[in-house]
């Protein structure tokens, strides 16, 4: 559905009245670049752009340039366009219930122009020539003629020079780029028939078009993994409409970033709405995992109130609008047959486990545990009685996890003697030259680990020691695996190199699902895990172990 | 500068020594090459030779006093760098002689020595010397009374085509300029008429070669052509009747042989090409339209081929080129690489996996040819292997996304690939060394001779590693090891704290720190086992290396289809690419006469333009109603910008490219020509205004109604009113001569021409460049306007470039007083 309509294009710029300019509510606009972005964005839209470019230098903090081919502004126009409170866009008391355009205080040029040095540059498209004015530090220059396309162009430049304390305020220059990318993409995802390119120094860092396909879009602004498991969602009730895409559980992030909401096509940040839709998620998520979503709402815009914030960031609905959405959300994953266990016990007892797992849980001592018998469940799960309840733990990821810490322990301490042992007969392996002169360039990695060894001929070496933990296996086999890992595409930094390759060792040596324990082995590893740092996941994320208290267990049996 | 292929000087010289006998008797043989003999490590180069080899390579001319054979000046290069070298040597227009040892030395007499390889400007095979996006062009051609013949070769792609049309300078000009081979072939007859070498020597980095041998090459030429692709007609190839391209060819075929010493067997096939397919583009056009270089620096950076060259192979980056000098004339074809484009520009997934793994592909074709006449070697097989399959991931990839339009050109990628990857993939290691004499390249379990003397080798290591352990435990030594270095092969090592126990037998070699190495008797007979072992398995891996080469190269036809394939599917991936970053449309090809363009761009001034935004511009043109446009306007507004944008835009429709515009229907055309009257071609000799006249009288003579005729500022290089006079004359000769005539664009000064619209309004209509005078300073708008200037804004041009206020001030009252005096005064505008 496109809101935006002709006939307010055909307005001209006029001043508010007295008494609409008190309706307004007066606020700072203009807090960061990304706020600029954002007003020049909806600006451009609002004149029916289909092209719309954002040059930044500095993460806009000494300059913003941002170019549409929109319908354009007449020389009065542009005159007017940087006074406060005027606009084209509403010009009465009622309309202020009705607005379809993005803009309508008028109060994003003005506010920009307060704090900037801003260049208006515009051409309508009838004319033959644009016209250009700049205002520096709130003085108004000469209109001059100037040769250009359709469209407005507008340059901010050294914003907050002259309001040293916003200046101040102001983040990192990737925190700033950051929040103007975010504004782009969030209305890059609701303006897919318009083309945005985002440049920073010279460097082309975004760039959609009409072009592209539905998952292209999704997923060059939000992310690959997303968009190849997006489930689309289409749900309406009674005079709320909810489209777009949900991503799965497993594409869940540890933040909340890549959460998109729109209502109207205009983007909004009401934390609510977006925990609504965590709720329509429930036990599907992972605790502490956010997920993925691009939503946008229709809604009456009679029933809306967008003049909420002078950033227009949140609105307010009549009615409530959460329930709906979560509901939407959850029907559209029930219908897309989504689940993160393939286990149906879990998805039954979801509510309460899913509660469970979101809390955080409590630090864990060994002393916690009881004497009593471990179970273990199809030679995958143990089952461990505490003192408040009882404990599944995956034997696996329980061993990987204490083994990755004692790797972990020894290779920073460096004790070589406990971690080497000594080959009998020294074996030589051969490796490509590509292999050899990784294995030079990681050489030390490898020492540290326990192995020992040296070039024995051209690309050859000659192989005296290897880790403890690799005894009895196939040397050349070790080596060659360690070198996969070590040269696997997303290796760049030699702290990440490490972890992966004693992630690797751990995972390699620790016993694994099916394997049948003696009850002195359960025992060890269960103790063997509480002792550990971090024992409520394995080096690669997954859970070690879930716990469920006797309240809990109380409860799912309705005993209270 | 064309140049005529440098001869040496015949001066040689009688000697006493056997090998300066050799070498005279080869040199003999090969007088108007430049011979390069090797000596060990080192290709010499002799006598006069040698002072050239000195000066152009920049390096060292030395003496060999021989006795009484007196002085003789050498000058070497070293045997693995020589290809660079040969590449300097050619590049300054010399043809280059190698002569290699065919025998080992045995101590009687001398080795033997034959020249192997001939190398010249149109049959180098270097990957230094050859520029990798760019064809390296040989052609030979043939003229006898009104016929020409041409075959067109490229020996390091292994292409082949030839051609038979109606001989005039024009055509031989055009051809010329269509491939701009590095060396032409001609026979005496043709090189000593005064008018072929007067066309050849225009054309820039042409090297003429004058062919001795002509007769001999072209006898029986038919037999020799059907006897070398091995077909029994030449029916196939279009070529059957045409006398003289058939001559030409067989010329082209043989000068390859001769200078390879071998077959070409890589030349698989001979294609007959048509002029009058393509859109025709003359030197002119090619070179005001900036299509490969710009006009002033002569750089790529500023051309049409630098905005739309993104692609990924080699291969494609040739093929790019011959689709902007050829561009298509068949709607069908056009559409067929548009769709394509189309493809691409919307699956932006799709098109980043495809270019990804297309820019993992080699140079196939040059691996082939260079495999193909004995000089490539194992890495080149194993990125043959590696480049054929990337290309069959990409076929995967594009079946997966069920990419339709590419259908047919994926059925091109044939299976039979699959057998070549097989027989590298299985029998050479995956990182082979350059050296293919040296061992390394062949895998185990290929060969059982091999695996034997392998073996040996390694069960040497085995007994070394043992032998660790023995010595161990013989001498007590716990730091004892048996390790290796490059400089003194196998060695044993004890640690300075047991050098007390060290065995009286042991060798000391070297004292370090903390260490002593030794070696033993024992341990070197040992190494010696191995190196022998090492020395047969060379011979035998070699021999194994050119066994396979001779199975790939029965595979060339396949495998040289697969790269045209990757070829095409690089450069319509690189046109959607463009297309997706530029903001490109899809135009219409229609056939009704009709270019119009909405709000179209230049699309290389658009890139170069910082912080100012590009203005775009409409036009619409036709044969009748619209057929000629009078732009008018001053300087810098953007006039040439405009009339040269309509040309590119149009030729872009036509190589299936999408264009910088809005929307875009361009009618089929025939021919585009662009002419500029302000380029001087000093170094040719014609004044400015003569070189204008002919190339007017070109486009008048040659023009059709289905042509685009761009013309900037015809008729400057003369008085005023002689230069008024011609180009009305031309405007009135372009709308009159046709019913329906060739759209015509025509920048000018002259104001007078507007009235062309008064007389021929059905025909003419003008135009100029918007111009808004803000207090007396003009403010260029870079638009164009229906009517006439009135201005020329030449005193205020003048001004913003910096002419003193006193010069500008004196302008500005000689203007007022012309304009006053002599209202019509043709003068006012110059």
């Amino acid at each position: 559905m496109k809101i935006r309509t002709k006939n307010h294009r055909m307005k001209t710029i006029k001043l508010l009245p007295k008494n609409l300019i008190a309706k307004i509510a007066a606020g700072q606009v203009v807090e960061r670049p990304a706020s600029v972005v954002k007003e020049l964005i909806e600006n451009a839209l609002d004149a029916g752009a289909t092209e719309i470019s954002i040059d930044l230098v500095e993460a806009g903090l000494s300059e913003i340039v941002v170019t549409d081919n929109g319908h354009g502004m007449s020389r009065d126009d542009l005159e007017a366009c940087y006074l406060p409170h005027a606009t084209s866009k509403i010009a009465t008391v009622d309309d202020l219930l009705n607005i379809h355009s993005f803009g309508f205080r008028g109060e994003a040029l003005a506010s920009i122009a307060a704090v900037s040095t801003i260049t208006i540059a515009s051409k309508q498209t009838s004319a033959v020539g644009g016209w250009q004015v700049t205002v520096d530090k709130g003085v108004v220059q000469e209109v001059e003629p100037v040769g250009m396309p359709d469209g407005t162009k507008v340059t901010v430049e050294r914003l907050f020079a002259t309001v040293p304390a916003r200046k101040k305020f102001m983040k990192s220059k990737n925190t700033e780029l950051r929040h103007c990318l975010d504004v782009v993409t969030a209305l890059a995802l609701i303006y897919r028939d318009v083309s945005f390119v985002v440049n920073h120094n010279g460097v082309e860092l975004m760039r959609t078009t009409s072009y592209d396909s539905q998952l292209d879009a999704l997923s060059s602004l939000v992310s690959e993994v997303f968009a190849h498991g997006a489930l689309p969602i289409d749900f309406s009730q009674d005079v709320v409409h909810v489209s777009g895409f949900l991503g799965k559980p497993d594409a869940s992030r540890s933040t909340e970033r890549h959460q998109y909401v729109s209502i109207n096509q205009r983007p909004v940040l009401n934390p609510e709405l977006k925990k609504a839709v965590k709720k329509g998620y429930g036990t599907l998520l992972e605790p502490r995992s956010y997920p993925q979503f691009v939503l946008h709402i229709d809604y009456p815009i009679e029933s809306l109130d967008v003049n909420v914030d002078p950033r227009k960031e949140v609105v307010r609905f009549d009615t409530e609008i959460h329930d709906v959405l979560a509901h939407a959300v959850k029907e559209a994953l029930q219908e897309h047959d989504v689940s993160y266990s393939t286990s149906s016990a879990l998805r039954d007892m979801d509510d309460v486990l899913g509660e469970r797992m979101k809390t955080k849980t409590k630090p864990w001592s060994v002393k916690q545990l009881n004497e009593s018998e471990i179970a273990q469940l199809h030679n995958v799960y143990l089952v461990v009685e505490s003192e408040d309840g009882l404990l599944l733990v995956d034997q696996h990821a329980a061993h990987e996890r204490i083994l990755f810490e004692q790797l972990y322990a020894s290779y920073n301490e460096e004790r070589e003697e406990s971690k080497k042992s000594i080959l009998d007969t020294s074996v030589i392996i051969k490796l490509s030259a590509a292999d050899a002169h990784i294995m030079d360039e990681y050489h030390d990695t490898f020492t540290n680990l326990g192995f020992d060894m040296e070039a024995f001929g051209k690309n050859e070496y000659k192989v005296d020691a290897i880790p403890t933990v690799f005894e009895g296996r196939d040397v050349q086999a070790v080596v060659h695996d360690m070198l996969d890992e070590v040269t696997s595409p997303e290796e760049v930094e030699y702290d990440n190199m490490t972890h992966r390759t004693i992630t690797y060792i751990a995972c390699r040596s620790a016993i694994m699902a099916g394997d049948a324990l003696t009850q002195n082995e359960r025992r060890q590893l269960v103790k063997k895990l509480f002792e550990c740092e971090k024992p409520y996941t394995c080096p690669h994320g997954r859970p070690t172990f879930i716990k469920m208290t006797q309240k809990e267990l109380d409860r799912m049996f309705k005993r209270r | 500068m064309p140049a005529i292929l440098k001869k040496t000087k015949k001066k040689i010289r009688s000697f006493s020594t056997p090998m300066m006998q050799q070498y005279a008797a080869l040199k003999e043989e090969y007088q108007d090459h430049l011979l390069l003999y090797r000596l060990g490590d080192f290709y010499e180069l002799f006598l006069d030779d040698a002072e050239i080899g000195a000066q152009v390579l920049q390096i060292v001319l030395t003496k060999r006093p021989r006795g009484k054979d007196g002085d003789i000046p050498m000058a070497g290069v070293p045997y693995h760098a020589v290809d660079r070298y040969i590449g300097k040597l050619v590049k300054a227009g010399y043809k280059v002689a190698i002569c290699e040892q065919v025998s080992e030395a045995n101590g009687k007499g001398i080795v033997e020595r034959e020249v192997v390889r001939i190398v010249t400007p149109g049959t180098i095979l270097d990957e230094k010397t050859l520029n990798q996006k760019e064809h390296n062009y040989l052609m030979s051609m043939c003229v006898s009374g009104k016929k020409l013949g041409i075959a067109i070769a490229d020996l390091s792609t292994g292409t082949f085509q030839a051609t038979q049309i109606a001989y005039n300078e024009h055509t031989l000009s055009h051809e010329l300029s269509r491939f701009g081979p590095s060396e032409i072939l001609l026979n005496d007859e043709n090189y000593n008429n005064p008018t072929i070498l007067g066309i050849l020597n225009k054309q820039v980095d042409l090297n003429i070669t004058r062919l001795a041998e002509w007769q001999d090459f072209t006898y029986k030429a038919q037999e020799k052509l059907k006897k070398h692709f091995n077909v029994s007609s030449l029916k196939g190839f279009g070529l059957q009747d045409d006398k003289y391209a058939i001559e030409a060819s067989a010329a082209l075929l043989s000068y390859m042989q001769h200078t390879q010493r071998g077959s070409v067997e890589h030349m698989r096939s001979l294609n007959r090409y048509e002029p009058n397919e393509t859109v025709a583009l003359d030197t002119s056009t090619i070179s005001n339209l900036e299509l490969f270089k710009t006009l002033h620096e002569g750089t790529k950076e500023g051309s049409l081929l630098s905005v739309l060259d993104k692609t990924q192979t080699a291969m494609g980056g040739r093929m790019l080129k011959e689709w902007i000098r050829r561009p298509l004339r068949d709607k069908k074809s056009i559409h067929h690489r548009l769709d394509n484009v189309d493809y691409f520009l919307r699956q932006r997934r799709v098109r980043h996996t495809t270019r990804e793994i297309l820019s993992h592909i080699y140079d196939i074709e040059r691996l082939l040819s260079r495999l193909s006449v004995g000089i490539g070697n194992a890495a080149d097989l194993v990125n043959i292997a590696s480049s054929l399959r990337s290309a069959r991931l990409v076929k995967e990839t594009l079946m997966n996304e069920h990419a339709q339009p590419l259908r047919k050109l994926l059925s091109e990628l044939v299976s039979k690939n699959n057998d070549v990857m097989k027989l590298i993939d299985m029998q050479i290691v995956d990182e082979p060394p350059i050296d293919v004499r040296k061992g390394g390249l062949i895998k185990d379990g290929v060969d059982k001779e091999l695996d034997e003397l392998r073996t040996i080798m390694s069960g040497g290591k085995d007994w070394l590693i043992e032998l660790e352990k023995q010595e161990k435990k013989r001498t007590g030594i716990s730091t004892l090891k048996v390790r290796f270095n490059k400089v003194f092969g196998y060695y044993i090592e004890v640690s300075k704290s047991f050098s007390e126990n060290v065995p009286q037998e042991y060798i000391r070699k070297q004292t370090l720190v903390n260490a002593e190495r030794f070696i033993t008797p024992e341990l070197k007979e040992y190494e010696e086992k191995i190196l022998t072992a090492s020395e047969k398995s060379f011979t035998l891996e070699h021999n194994i290396f050119l066994d396979i080469v001779q199975r790939v190269l029965s595979y060339t036809e396949s495998i040289q289809k697969t790269s045209k394939t990757i070829a095409k599917l690089d450069c319509l991936s690189t046109f959607a690419e463009v297309a997706y970053k530029n903001h490109y449309c899809m135009p219409e090809i229609v056939t009704s006469g009709r270019i119009e363009i909405h709000n179209g761009r230049h699309p290389v001034v658009e890139t170069l333009l910082v912080g100012e935004q590009f203005v775009p511009n409409s036009v619409s043109l036709d044969q009748s109603k619209n057929q000629v446009h009078i732009v008018t306007g001053p300087n810098m507004a953007g006039k040439s910008v405009f009339i040269r944008q309509t040309a590119l835009i149009t030729l872009m429709a036509h190589i299936g490219s999408f264009v910088p515009a809005q929307s875009a229907k361009i009618s089929l055309t025939d021919r585009i020509f662009v002419r500029s009257g302000a380029s001087d071609m000093i170094t040719s000799g014609l004044s400015t205004f003569m070189v204008e006249m002919v190339e007017t009288a070109y486009i008048l003579n040659h023009t059709s109604p289905r042509s685009l005729i761009i013309l900037d500022e015809i008729g400057r290089g003369t008085s005023t009113y002689d230069g008024i006079s011609i180009a009305w004359a031309v405007a009135e000769y372009l709308v009159t001569n046709w019913k329906k005539g060739p759209k015509t664009l025509f920048a000018t000064h002259y104001h007078e021409l507007q009235e062309l619209e008064n007389v021929y309004p059905d025909r003419i209509a003008n135009y100029h460049m918007a111009v808004e005078d803000h207090k007396g300073t003009p403010i260029f708008l870079h638009r164009v306007v229906p009517g006439g200037a009135s201005h020329s804004y030449g005193v205020a041009v003048a001004k913003l470039a910096g002419i003193p206020e006193k010069v500008i001030k004196t302008a500005e009252n000689m203007l007022k007083s012309y304009e006053n005096s002599h209202e019509k005064s043709p003068d006012e505008n110059d």
